[in-house]
């Protein structure tokens, strides 16, 4: 259909993303704003093309999907390591986003807000008590108020995937540090769970 | 926890992790010393140390994989064609509104597509998916949020792909824009005149609200999200009780009109009501009524009978804005919003052209609003459940029947209108203009309406006065999609289906309980789909239905014989068996039935309206099958009597527009029998131009008193093919005047009429009628021009309606039309095509038949095949054996032509024009017998100079 000009239209050139990151890593904050969208949807797509293309019962890793998005979003050869280092930051938290918009709108379903209310079957209700990355975002944003820091290590790690350099890097400190701010907080988040089960 | 706690912990529990773990509790005493809390604190986390993160990862793994296959359900991520559906924007009841993404080696493309929801697609929602879309690729203005693209995924579901409008609700934008009132009104404008538009195109929106009126950020309005998949009345899901709120999710109801609220049918002023909520938002910034947490009773009250607050009466408005809102914009917003549809403003477009003058300092055509807001027609309290379920069923949009006078032509044509007349939804005001959307958006509406109907049945069970309304809402929604009118749009066989269920609901509900009213049902029930059968072409079935219906009219009189509705019911049976006889070119058949029914009704008249217009409406057809008999002076006394009667009731109430359209109708059945059937009249030309203007008077009276009277303008048509019939034979030149004048009028009025109804037998007649009226060789070429296009018509409407006779006749008879004009022209190949096209049809209609219409055309016809046979033996471009073959079969053409018109004699149904015609063919024997073959073409005059009667 030949319709009015198209709206919304951006010119996509290779550097695109590369060259938000590099906006960003100048200070411009807005092309954060630009990046986190990009960075969804492209982690969507993977999450469901990996899932179609592998076999059903193994788990999908985030981390994977996170380099993925960043080898299909950005131009390697333009960047720095410290901007892939943002854009896995970035990825990161919007994996997390990710996944608790997702946990929110399937949860707000089983509660009835939805018109169709289900029975409850056994196996639901066993699912429902399993903790989720809903439990895991309140807890980790119950470490953030505690200790900011540990609760950014574990997202780099467990939403983006970062190695311990990488993480060091992003935060700022030591490898050594990054280690020791992993372990206390995994052991703290996984009492806050084990407690919000009870 | 204070930091410098943490930090201690967070010290304590590193050092415990760097000894071996036999030493741990050791060192925990001494670290901790006395602080309880501090140890067990530690203890804790020490004892979930260990999994080396396993239990997150896992965690996050496993919602993963729920997002992706989640994912994979909706259809985020999901691929159509170019574009990427990245997020939900937007859910309704069925349709959903994807963000989505195409990126391509050029583009990166932002835009919205809308699909409806998987599982929810059925073939019939699909359907009506896919004709919204197509209508809505039409609206092309820049305030209408665009289409782009559209196209089916692959499994079968429509979408839409649309402009992605980024933008803020009109009324938030007008806030954060600090924008004035004028400001706010200018804004709006831009709403109406797009709103406007899309009537024009007959698009309803249906869901006029601040979230689908956005302002970009560039500060153009945008309108979105027109009615595609959008359900018209409170959605029912089948197998569902609808709980208390639900409905709310799928209208928007604060916005919604009293009539959407009520499911009543829906005409472009729902949209102009809620553009008046908008309004009103707009300039206050708060909401005339909430219906949050309502239930369906309370929120129809709310909206269709409470008082409408004035928008300058809401609370917490500063002074400066009061003021301006005070007066003329209130009136405009009151007017905007009246409860009965028919008060508000008739258009968007007035809504802007009012407040154009307020910004103008203009007076206003907003009237003062009253302050009685009673029970309108339009508003009906007490309703039971099921009554509200069943109105929310007859969802008609706009549907119009039109009352057409065929009688001029052949009478049949009142009986199948009065049938449907009777019970059809009649109501041409200016909600015929209002009348929506495409022909395959009605049909798909009528199929929702179906579907509705039979959700309702399921849970209604045996009540037999809920069958009883069901059974009408069955028969009300297969009026309009099976109307021959409507018929064409393919909804026939919708029809049929709604018609049947409307039977089976009435046997139903009369087996249960056989009382005067479900008798009625059950009767209206039979002849209904009755008469859409014949309609169809089912004429057995048709025939069956109707002995049915007069069988069970017949056990009810019986049962009663005195009493009048029944001895009613019983002679409107016969009569319209008589209809369907006479349609089916029965003539001495249905002669007896109409016999049957006055002997029941009886032949006086009584001075009870009901009675007399039944009683006229009698003579009426017997006039008319009697002259299709062949006793056109019996034919005439009948048509008498009926005049007689309506001149008497007019005198009885003189003002009333019923009494004075009933005469109308009484003067146009005179004009058949005086002059208006072809060779089946007395040929009084003078009496039937009295007649003539005698109808034309009131029809012109009625359009000079009141110019909207839709009921008059459509009907001058008729006045004026009454004058040109009255003329044909003395004042051809004069009657195509008329006649011309009577194609125009109603090719004005029929944009009015709803898409697939449109009188296009009624125009192709008319072109006829002016083609005959014209001659000379001047107008030839125009002749030729009439003729074709009434022959396409004729060959469209055979088409859609094969069973039915007259559609084949006026085919045949109109080939021979042409072929005779061709002939005129001199174009002797056309003629020959003509003809042969005209012989397919021969073997179906037969000399013998009862019905001399039939006979008639065919004498025609064969007189068109002599003269093409005879304009072939006399040109010299063929061969000379060719040349004699075609000799002969002139001669049996003609011959055959006048046994025709010998039949007239000895039927005893000689009239003077066919009389013409018969001298006309013989003479044209006599010449064919003795010409020689080799006659020259030049001494050939045409046709028209020899055959046809002087005339200026």
């Amino acid at each position: 259909m030949s319709g009015p000009t198209p709206v919304n239209v951006i010119r996509k050139d290779p550097g695109n993303v590369t060259s938000l990151l590099l906006d960003w890593s100048k200070g411009n904050q807005s092309a954060l704003e630009c990046l986190v969208p990009i960075i969804y949807e492209e982690l969507l797509r993977l999450a469901r093309a990996r899932l179609s293309r592998e076999n059903r019962q193994c788990t999908l890793q985030p981390t994977a999907l996170v380099h993925e998005s960043y080898l299909r979003l950005a131009d390697e050869t333009k960047l720095q390591w410290q901007n892939r280092a943002h854009f896995y930051a970035i990825a990161a938290n919007t994996m997390r986003r990710v996944l608790i918009d997702y946990a929110r709108k399937r949860n707000a379903e089983k509660r009835g807000g939805g018109m169709i209310i289900t029975l409850q079957t056994g196996m639901d209700f066993a699912q429902e008590r399993a903790p989720d990355c809903l439990a895991l975002d309140e807890a980790l944003k119950r470490l953030a108020r505690v200790d900011e820091r540990k609760s950014r290590a574990i997202e780099l790690k467990y939403f983006g995937g970062m190695t311990t350099e990488e993480i060091g890097s992003v935060l700022g400190i030591a490898v050594a540090t990054v280690g020791r701010e992993l372990r206390l907080g995994q052991a703290w988040l996984r009492r806050e769970l084990s407690r919000a089960q009870e | 926890m204070l930091g410098d706690r943490w930090n201690r912990i967070e010290e304590i529990f590193h050092a415990a992790l760097e000894r071996p773990l036999p030493e741990r509790d050791a060192y925990l005493v001494h670290a901790c010393g006395d602080d309880r809390t501090l140890r067990s604190e530690v203890e804790s986390l020490l004892a979930n140390d260990g999994d080396g993160g396993a239990t997150i990862d896992l965690l996050v793994a496993n919602d993963l994989k729920d997002v992706a296959r989640a994912s994979s359900d909706s259809d985020s991520g999901l691929q159509i064609g170019p574009y990427r559906l990245v997020r939900e924007l937007d859910s309704g009841g069925m349709g959903v509104v994807h963000l989505a993404v195409r990126s391509d080696d050029h583009y990166f493309q932002v835009v919205a597509i809308k699909t409806i929801r998987k599982g929810l697609a059925s073939p019939h929602l699909v359907q009506r998916f896919r004709a919204e879309r197509q209508i809505l690729a039409t609206l092309t203005h820049p305030n209408i949020g665009a289409i782009l693209d559209g196209g089916n995924i692959d499994d079968g579901r429509p979408y839409i792909v649309m402009e992605y409008v980024e933008g803020q609700p009109i009324t938030i934008a007008a806030e954060n824009r600090s924008l004035s009132v004028r400001q706010r009104i200018e804004l709006f404008r831009s709403v109406c005149s797009a709103v406007h538009y899309a009537h024009q195109k007959l698009v309803i929106h249906r869901d006029i609200k601040p979230s689908n009126v956005l302002v970009t950020p560039e500060g153009i309005v945008k309108l979105i999200d027109f009615g595609v998949s959008k359900p018209l009345a409170p959605e029912l899901i089948p197998g569902q009780l609808p709980r208390t709120e639900s409905w709310q999710r799928f209208m928007t109801p604060d916005y919604a009109s009293p009539e959407q609220i009520q499911g009543r049918e829906l005409t472009t002023e729902a949209d102009v009501y809620s553009l008046g909520v908008l309004l009103f938002e707009l300039l206050t910034d708060s909401r005339p009524y909430t219906l949050h947490g309502l239930s369906p009773a309370a929120a129809e009250r709310l909206v269709c009978e409470e008082e409408n607050p004035r928008p300058s009466t809401v609370p917490n408005l500063t002074e400066r804005i009061r003021k301006e809102v005070a007066g003329d914009l209130d009136r405009i917003v009151l007017m905007a919003m009246d409860k009965d549809p028919s008060r508000r403003y008739p258009s968007a477009q007035h809504l802007d052209e009012d407040l154009l003058r307020f910004l103008q300092h203009k007076p206003i055509l907003a009237r003062k609003s009253s302050s009685l807001y009673r029970l309108s027609k339009f508003v009906r309290r007490h309703r039971t459940a099921s009554m509200m379920a069943c109105a929310t069923v007859l969802v008609l949009i706009g549907s119009v029947l039109f009352h057409q006078w065929q009688s001029r032509r052949s009478d049949s044509k009142l009986r199948e209108v009065e049938s449907l007349a009777d019970s059809a939804i009649f109501d041409m005001t200016g909600k015929l203009q209002a009348s929506s959307a495409s022909v395959e958006t009605q049909a798909a509406i009528f199929r929702s309406a179906l579907k509705y109907l039979n959700q309702l049945r399921q849970s209604s069970g045996d009540d037999p006065r809920v069958l009883l309304k069901l059974s009408r809402a069955y028969a009300r929604v297969g009026d309009l999609e099976g109307s021959p009118y409507v018929a064409n749009l393919g909804n026939s066989g919708v029809a049929l289906t709604s018609y049947q269920e409307a039977l089976r609901m009435a046997v139903a509900a009369h087996s249960r309980l056989p009382g005067d009213e479900n008798t009625q049902a059950l009767f209206e029930a039979y002849e209904r789909l009755g008469a859409l059968e014949f309609f169809l072409g089912k004429i057995e079935e048709a025939h069956d239905n109707y002995q049915r219906s007069l069988s069970l009219a017949h056990d009810f009189w019986k049962d009663k014989p005195e009493d009048p509705t029944r001895k009613r019911l019983l002679a409107m049976s016969y009569a319209r068996l008589g209809d369907l006889q006479l349609d089916d070119l029965e003539t001495d058949t249905a002669l007896e039935s109409f016999r049957a029914a006055f002997r029941i009704f009886g032949t006086e008249s009584n001075g009870d309206e009901d009675h007399d217009v039944t009683l006229m409406r009698l003579y009426v057809r017997m006039g008319g099958a009697l002259m299709e008999h062949g006793s056109p002076q019996e034919a005439l006394a009948n048509r008498r009597k009926a005049l007689a009667i309506s001149e008497a009731l007019a005198q009885k109430s003189p003002s009333s527009n019923q009494a004075q359209q009933n005469l109308f109708e009484a003067y146009n059945f005179m004009n058949g029998p005086l002059v208006g059937i072809e060779t089946l009249s007395v040929g009084d030309s003078t009496q039937a131009e009295i007649y003539a203007r005698k109808a034309l008077d009131i029809v012109e009276g009625m359009v000079g008193r009141d110019h909207s009277n839709v009921w008059a303008r459509s009907h001058l048509a008729y006045g004026y093919g009454l004058m040109g019939d009255a003329l044909r034979l003395t004042r051809p030149a004069a009657a195509s005047e008329w006649y011309r004048k009577a194609l125009l009028v109603t090719k004005e009025v029929a944009p009015s009429y709803p898409v697939g109804s449109y009188p296009e037998d009624w125009i192709a007649e008319g072109d006829e009628d002016l083609a005959a009226s014209l001659r000379g060789r001047e107008n030839a070429l125009e002749r030729v021009r009439l003729l074709e296009d009434a022959n396409s018509v004729w060959q469209q409407l055979v088409h859609a309606s094969p069973g039915k006779p007259q559609y084949r006749m006026s085919l045949m008879r109109s080939d021979c039309k042409l072929s005779d004009s061709e002939l005129a022209v001199n174009d002797l190949d056309k003629a020959r095509l003509y003809a042969d096209s005209a012989v397919r049809f021969f073997d179906d209609f037969k000399i013998t038949s009862q019905s001399l219409l039939v006979v008639r055309d065919l004498g025609f016809c064969y007189e068109s095949l002599g003269n093409v046979q005879r304009q072939i033996s006399l040109s010299p471009s063929f061969s000379a054996a060719r040349r004699r073959a075609a000799h002969t079969q002139a001669l049996q053409w003609f011959q055959k032509s006048a046994e025709v018109w010998s039949e007239w004699k000895r039927r005893d149904a000689s009239t003077p024009e066919s009389e013409i015609e018969r001298h006309k063919v013989e003479r044209l024997l006599r010449q064919v017998k003795s010409s020689d073959h080799r006659e020259t073409v030049s001494n050939t005059l045409s046709k028209e100079q020899r055959l046809l009667p002087r005339s200026n």
